[in-house]
């Protein structure tokens, strides 16, 4: 029992210790959270510069957990991110040797993830969906808990390849890192070049903050062991049949070919949202539940996190394109219309 | 599960409540829907106390709905989720949903269905587990998981805190927008032509007349009832029960003048059996007193021969014995005669000191006495007897004739009355439709002239007549002779008529065949009435016929018209 009473407080502690690193961002902050307590696979999306890389390495700090960094480009291979075999000579001879690459770790950042070919992002999937990568035949256990948590530049599309839906798919949130605002990038600019600097210096791009100032951490919140309970906990978490009826609903509604079909997802999409998408909200819904000091998921709850579990689910047809809808409205409105 | 019921209390009876307002929403707006077809139908179909009957539609409507509403039982999930609305974020319904798994899974029944979630695999590709830790098989008691148990205590605290006023009863403002709409439509009805309201007056009216008229005829039953024979009072208490249940079965004006009219003839048969009867007794007294006169004065072959006729009630034998009476015995029997008078003088002299006989019989009597006085015929001896005995059964008669002058003129009152009603209907059925047709030619009754050009002599010289209508030259003062031997018609053809062109065909390039025909009297002239007094008869004959007419009005109408034809 004490690891759900104690969810909120462990959750807030971690929350906490973010926001001494990342000004503003709350919602992305929150998002992350979320998906990391619950165990999934978070893709940002965001033009450079606003944080992204800094929130995945402070989050790795907090939580005390394994991390490595991948700047995808595309010449890289599949074998430089799970690793190799290499020839080892020693004193009793040659031999083979695996050579993790940098998916042996809890936290995995996969920067830019869209720069890579295809090839190189289907190697994450193994990662990503068994938790476990395969090389020469041998399959070996990622450590946990594990989640990759990628980047992408929705504005520079040139040199890179869009992720198939495959992959999308295993993402459990797809959150979209706005820019920040007056306030925020005022405390950006105090918090990375400090008050007296900030009076005399240019104003420098966001990508440079690191390399200007980094802060350091002098604790983390809590560790793995802590992690896993807490992921425990909000699997016990009950949600009653009507809340959960509206996430399935919802999740079915995303499905042009369907009777039922809404007539905005019949008009402007192509295709509907996985059975993954309902097992994100329901699952990243108990989190939230017990973040905010409840037993159980409301409906608050699958408004809050469907947007982010149905945005990368679903395709815009053309018709949506040529008449400029976007897909956050018709997220939206579904879940507006389905989560009542 | 009780605790959560019992902290669910407050939030039903809220519920109640609010159902209460709603249920009233609904029934006012249906209340008013079946007010308004209520009022529309019966504005054709007429119907007593209608506004009254539509008033209580909307109100029992209202408080059937709102109290039917409130009486439904509110279950534990409707009431969860009302509480849910006001803030609990599902604590509600997620608790007694879990209440109740646990109380299904605790069942004996070995049919309990077990809902806990099935597992399914998390993003990650591992099974999730239950969101309800799993159940043990069903009928077996087992700990209830901490997250059951904790979330239960979370929902019954926040139900206890909660302010069950949040739940407000929702002001059903289209409801009764929708139902003032329809009232407003309700009092629109009373724009409607179908005059179920005039109807309805003008029976209720009519039930007054027919009561008012049911009194009368028992007051005329009873009036001097005591003067009538077994036979007569039978006839006449028949009579008017027959008449006032006529009357009170009558479902308009002209059945209750039927009514009053059937009765009015029976009442005259009545009357005329009773002269009938009357006559034959004063004969028979008289033959029987000039019998005794006769056998007085010592005419015995003759008194037996009258005596034998009138015991055989042969009339022609009486007047054979009576002509067969010579001189002297006619002589004999005016001798005869003058003692009877003489002593009859006397007898009257006493009785009138005595103030014992009526005045009628006083005069009959005198002048029998008179006649016997003078009398040297056969004649004046049939003459005196016949008033002897006129006179001996004036006092018998006089309560019968009294009682039926009563009834009669109970008969005629009622017969002004309805006129008068039926009358005021048609003159007001007129105007509405303004045609100008009218009806009431009794005297006293309210009379409506007809249409433009319907006069007539008798009409405008009618006494007690009302002119209405366009009638020209009503007041007798104003009559011309002109006005009576014309009379405006239209659709009758006179000289000043001209043909026109009734159908046009060309026939080729030039020609053009004109069909013509007579055409309309020119509207400011008039038909000769001689021209279309047979045609107006014969249709006075046919709506005779068919119309709810008495006896009496139809012979005015038939008379009018035959007067009419011979000038």
């Amino acid at each position: 029992m004490d690891n759900i009473t104690h969810f909120a407080e462990q959750y807030e502690k971690i929350r906490t210790e973010i926001a001494k690193e990342m000004i503003g961002q709350e919602d992305v902050v929150e998002h992350l959270l979320l998906a990391v307590v619950a165990g999934g696979n978070v893709l940002l999306e965001g033009v450079p510069g606003l944080g992204k890389t800094h929130l995945v390495r402070v989050l790795s700090k907090v939580l005390d957990l394994p991390f490595s960094r991948i700047q995808f480009t595309p010449d890289l291979m599949p074998a430089d991110i799970t690793g190799t075999n290499i020839l080892v000579r020693t004193e009793e001879g040659s031999s083979f040797r695996f050579q993790k690459g940098p998916l042996f770790a809890s936290i995995v950042l996969a920067d830019e993830i869209n720069r890579a070919t295809p090839k190189t992002q289907a190697a994450l999937l193994e990662a990503m969906q068994e938790h476990s990568v395969t090389v020469a035949g041998e399959t070996m256990r990622l450590p946990e808990p594990y989640f990759v948590l990628a980047t992408q530049n929705p504005v520079e599309q040139e040199g890179t390849y869009p992720l198939p839906e495959a992959q999308l798919d295993r993402f459990l949130f797809k959150v979209l890192v706005p820019f920040p605002t007056l306030q925020e990038l005022g405390g950006i600019m105090d918090l990375t070049l400090g008050a007296q600097a900030q009076a005399q210096a240019p104003v420098e791009p966001a990508l440079k903050e690191p390399a200007l100032k980094e802060p350091a951490l002098k604790r983390t919140a809590l560790g793995a062991d802590d992690l896993l309970e807490m992921r425990n906990a909000a699997k016990q978490v009950p949600v009653a049949d009507s809340v959960r009826e509206s996430a399935l609903k919802l999740v079915l509604a995303t499905h042009p070919e369907t009777p039922d079909a809404p007539e905005i997802a019949r008009k402007y999409l192509r295709f509907g949202a996985s059975p993954r998408a309902a097992q994100a909200i329901l699952s990243t819904a108990r989190v939230r539940a017990l973040e905010q000091g409840r037993f159980n998921v409301a409906y608050d709850d699958i408004r809050f996190v469907a947007p982010a579990c149905l945005r990368h689910r679903l395709a815009l047809n053309f018709a949506a394109v040529t008449e400029g809808r976007e897909m956050e409205s018709i997220v939206a409105q579904l879940v507006n219309d389905y989560v009542k | 599960m009780n605790e959560l019921l019992k902290a669910l209390g407050p939030v039903r009876s809220r519920l109640r409540l609010r159902r209460f307002v709603s249920g009233a929403g609904w029934g006012f707006v249906g209340g008013a829907l079946a007010a308004l077809i209520l009022l529309a139908v019966t504005s054709f179909v007429p119907l007593a106390n209608r506004w009254w009957i539509a008033g209580a539609c909307i109100a029992g409507g209202t408080l059937l709905a709102a109290a039917s509403n409130a009486l439904r039982p509110v279950s534990p999930l409707e009431a969860a989720r009302a509480a849910d609305a006001c803030g609990l974020r599902e604590r509600a319904v997620t608790a007694l949903e879990l209440a109740e798994t646990a109380a299904q899974l605790q069942a004996p029944h070995p049919t309990a269905t077990d809902r806990k979630e099935a597992p399914h695999p998390t993003a990650t590709g591992r099974p999730e587990t239950a969101s309800v830790a799993p159940a043990p098989q069903a009928g077996v008691s087992r700990p209830e998981a901490d997250i059951t148990l904790l979330q239960r205590r979370d929902a019954c605290e926040r139900l206890q805190a909660l302010d069950a006023r949040q739940i407000r009863p929702a002001f059903p403002k289209r409801r009764l927008l929708a139902g003032a709409l329809l009232l407003v439509l309700c009092a629109a009805t009373l724009l409607l032509p179908g005059g179920g309201d005039r109807a309805v007056a003008a029976r209720q009216a009519l039930e007054t007349k027919t009561a008012a008229m049911a009194k009368a005829a028992e007051e005329a039953e009873k009036a001097d009832e005591a003067g009538l024979t077994e036979k007569e009072k039978a006839e006449l208490r028949k009579l008017t029960a027959d008449l006032k249940r006529d009357l009170t079965a009558s479902r308009d004006e002209a059945d209750a003048l039927v009514a009053v009219d059937k009765a009015e003839q029976q009442l005259q048969k009545l009357r005329q059996e009773q002269a009938q009867e009357k006559t034959a007794g004063d004969a028979m007294s008289a033959m029987n007193a000039l019998s005794r006169a006769m056998q007085s004065a010592g005419m015995d072959a003759a008194a037996d021969a009258l005596a034998e006729a009138l015991a055989s009630g042969d009339a022609a034998a009486m007047s054979k014995a009576l002509s067969d009476l010579s001189a002297e015995d006619l002589q004999k029997l005016s001798e005869s005669l003058t003692g009877e008078a003489k002593a009859l003088a006397e007898a009257m002299a006493r009785t009138a000191q005595q103030g014992e006989l009526s005045e009628a019989r006083m005069q009959a009597l005198q002048q029998a006495a008179n006649a016997q006085q003078s009398a040297t015929s056969q004649s004046a001896a049939q003459s005196a007897a016949s008033q002897t005995a006129s006179a001996q059964s004036a006092a018998s008669q006089s309560a019968a004739a009294r009682q039926a002058a009563a009834l009669q003129q109970a008969l005629a009152g009622m017969k002004a009355s309805l006129g008068a009603g039926q009358s005021q209907q048609s003159a007001s059925q007129a105007s509405m439709s303004g045609a100008g047709a009218g009806s009431g030619n009794n005297p006293g009754q309210s009379g409506g002239g007809a249409g433009a050009g319907s006069t007539n002599e008798e009409q405008k010289g009618g006494s007690g007549g009302q002119k209405s209508g366009g009638s020209k030259g009503t007041n007798p003062a104003e009559f011309k002779q002109t006005e009576y031997e014309t009379i405006y018609d239209p659709e009758k053809v006179d000289v000043a008529a001209r043909d026109v062109m009734t159908n046009q065909q060309s026939l080729g390039k030039d020609s053009v065949q004109i069909e013509t025909g007579p055409g309309k009297g020119s509207l400011e002239g008039n038909v000769p009435v001689s021209q279309v007094v047979g045609e107006y008869a014969e249709q006075e004959v046919k709506a005779a016929e068919s119309a709810n007419l008495t006896r009496e009005q139809k012979q005015w109408v038939d008379e009018y018209f035959r007067k009419l034809t011979e000038e």
